[in-house]
């Protein structure tokens, strides 16, 4: 009872009560529904841990068996040293952690992403065809959009610029309306699946 | 050498080779900066009017949910559109709901409100960052005081002169959101507009932005930006040449560079298409 | 003129780092990989530290909210998960974080995410434009229709949705190839800035 069912009625309590403070205007609900909501806060800030410390575990074990690629292990973990001791003893608004943050920690992730653009440009050599009429329609429109965001489509006519925005605002518009409804409904059905219990998968494996 | 088997080694020409080409289109404009008209479009200059329009004191709730790796297509319309609110005498209340948030709240602070001489707490505050996505959204809109008992400094909230005035959402004159992925503007929407009313602009990367079109079009977005072009277009506006202005050269040739690469794919694939068909 | 700050150096000397897995994988890139990945886990851990501390501890502890408790025993039963044979307490915290966020959801969907993208969707049927939005909405909601078999029209309808689909992601596509060349020339501009090229 207390490993499946006792789970799935909190669920089930918390979630009715932000619903029913939604459409009933009874003080000791909203507060109840405020003092959840707070706790939501604090539990999201012990799960921001979760995945460091999986990470750490994978790591120390990887230096202590001294397996292949160890020393980058030990790289991995004197970062994730720095910046979390670091930041919980001077905190993230102190110079040091900011001057790190900026200089060390922003600019890998800038280049991880933009090393994509690499792969994109591979990709449209080697693959992006016109193999279908869906195809077609999908290369028009990313041609036309590309045209329009850069300020070349409108020395070349500035229809095209007129023709991406076209594009976005209408027949991009329609589309995503269509899978913004249906993502809905799928919401709220599944939202309801796991209101009621029928829907366990949150929990983990054995959960169900 | 038939012209089929020509794309066909031109198509299998080395990797590497095409990235040392899309290296060089964005490194070149880099270098040698190209003057780039920027033309306005509406969704900018709509925020920028609405902006505009807001009597001084006026509160501007800013979201700053830009991750590190997005700092180069959020941060220079996040900076802009702060750098606007406080040459127009807004209020600005920071907060973030992504972890990396605040780090970019300090940025904008110090590149923006200190040269200014904004006083913080008076003109501006940084509450920090809260975790729990779109429930912690929630619950600061309905109680800026609960959510936040402490800034990102660590000064009390209740002790802060701005927070004096701005207890719910209904103290706020304009939500912008600055994201880079999670609940986005379809979370706003549902927690800020929807509820309260609150009128609602977002920035988001080039890939969300195509998604948030429903909302515009249903009139509960009033302004969608999408990624450094319209950070470009709002440094333009406020004549703030930043970040997004520099880097839209680059843009432009490496779209050229790809779109050829594009064609070139497709010339291939149609002129082998006869020889794949006989297999 | 080369720049003599530790910090521009830094970032594009990493940002190099990074990059030179295009020519291949190598140790160079390898270690900036595990020291970025160890520094964004020791950031996530620091903010969420502060958020402990100012949401958690702080109130229950200086304020006497004891109710706070509950959020507090929750939050660290979520790593029992790594304690062998007590990983099923780590669900009483799951489910306190999946309820609220299934609650905040289903409060908000059904008003800004259906009936006012619906109530959008109702619009004269006096132009190009209008009709194209209605039959990309409709067509759009038929495709993923799947719970009743449709007849020819509502299949039909699909394939029209599936077109308006593809400008979607053709659009999605045109603005990832600026999205992430605006990334990479913000880390090129990291490397060029070592020179002094701004």
């Amino acid at each position: 009872m207390a490993t499946k069912t006792m789970p799935s009625a909190i669920l089930a309590i918390v979630a009715t009560v932000m619903i029913l403070d939604n459409f009933l205007n009874i003080p000791v609900l909203g507060s109840l529904s405020s003092e959840i909501r707070i706790w939501g806060v604090i539990i999201a800030a012990f799960a921001l841990g979760l995945a460091s410390i999986n990470l750490a575990r994978f790591h120390v074990v990887r230096v202590a068996r001294q397996t292949t690629d160890w020393p980058y292990s030990v790289a991995c973990l004197i970062a994730m040293a720095a910046f979390g001791l670091g930041g919980i003893a001077a905190g993230p608004g102190n110079d040091y952690y900011r001057f790190y943050f900026a200089n060390f920690f922003s600019p890998m992730a800038v280049a991880t992403m933009g090393m994509t653009i690499f792969f994109i440009a591979t990709a449209a050599f080697r693959a992006v065809t016109i193999r279908s009429l869906e195809a077609g329609v999908l290369l028009a429109a990313a041609l036309v959009v590309m045209l329009g965001n850069i300020p070349l489509g409108d020395a070349i006519s500035p229809h095209i610029p007129d023709a991406a925005e076209w594009i976005r605002r209408i027949p991009n518009m329609a589309g995503q309306r269509g899978i913004l409804i249906t993502s809905a409904i799928g919401s709220i059905a599944f939202g309801l699946r796991v209101l009621i219990g029928l829907e366990r998968t949150q929990f983990g494996a054995g959960a169900g | 050498m038939s012209f089929a088997d020509f794309m066909l080694r031109v198509q299998s020409v080395d990797t590497r080779i095409i990235r040392v080409l899309v290296f060089l289109a964005i490194l070149i404009p880099l270098v040698n900066p190209l003057p780039v008209p920027m033309v306005v479009t509406d969704a900018p200059r709509t925020l920028y009017d609405f902006i505009e329009q807001l009597p001084p004191g006026s509160v501007m709730l800013v979201d700053t949910n830009i991750s590190a790796a997005y700092r180069p297509t959020l941060y220079g319309t996040a900076e802009a559109v702060f750098s606007h609110a406080m040459r127009r005498g807004l209020r600005v209340v920071l907060t973030s709901f992504a972890p990396e948030g605040p780090m970019f709240n300090e940025q904008m602070i110090e590149s923006v409100a200190v040269p200014a001489g904004k006083v913080y707490g008076v003109d501006y505050v940084h509450l920090g960052y809260r975790a729990g996505g779109e429930g912690a959204v929630a619950e600061v809109l309905r109680d800026f005081h609960g959510a936040y008992d402490t800034d990102f400094h660590g000064n009390r909230v209740a002790d802060i002169p701005i927070m004096q005035d701005v207890r719910t959402a209904r103290d706020v004159s304009l939500v912008v959101i600055h994201s880079a992925g999670g609940y986005a503007g379809g979370g706003w929407v549902r927690q800020a507009v929807d509820p309260y009313g609150l009128p609602l602009a977002v920035s988001v990367t080039g890939v969300m932005a195509p998604s948030h079109y429903p909302y515009t079009d249903a009139g509960q977005i009033i302004a969608l930006l999408s990624d450094m072009k319209s950070g470009a277009e709002y440094e333009t506006l406020i004549q703030r040449p930043g970040v997004s202005l520099a880097g839209m050269g680059a843009q432009t040739f490496a779209h050229i560079l790809i779109i050829l690469l594009i064609f070139l794919s497709n010339v291939s694939y149609f002129a082998n298409r006869g020889r794949r068909a006989k297999k | 003129m080369i720049s003599e700050s530790l910090g521009i150096w830094m970032a594009g000397l990493l940002s190099i780092a990074i990059f030179s897995y295009l020519l291949g994988d190598n140790p160079v890139f390898k270690l900036a990989e595990h020291m970025f990945v160890g520094a964004g886990a020791g950031h996530a851990i620091t903010m969420g530290f502060g958020n402990i501390r100012d949401v958690g501890w702080i109130p229950m502890v200086r304020d006497g909210r004891i109710t706070i408790i509950v959020a507090m025993v929750a939050g660290l039963l979520l790593y029992s998960r790594f304690v062998r044979g007590y990983s099923w307490l780590a669900r009483w915290g799951v489910a306190v974080m999946v309820g609220i966020g299934t609650g905040v959801l289903l409060r908000g969907l059904p008003a800004a995410q259906i009936l006012a993208q619906i109530r959008a969707t109702m619009i004269p049927l006096n132009s190009i434009d209008n009709l194209i939005i209605i039959l990309g909405t409709l067509g759009g909601i038929s495709f993923f229709m799947f719970t009743f078999k449709g007849n020819a029209a509502t299949h039909n309808l699909g394939l029209l949705g599936r077109l308006a689909m593809m400008v979607c992601f053709g659009a999605a596509f045109g603005n990832a190839v600026f999205q992430r060349t605006g990334q990479a020339a913000g880390a090129i501009q990291n490397m060029l800035k070592v020179f002094g090229i701004e």
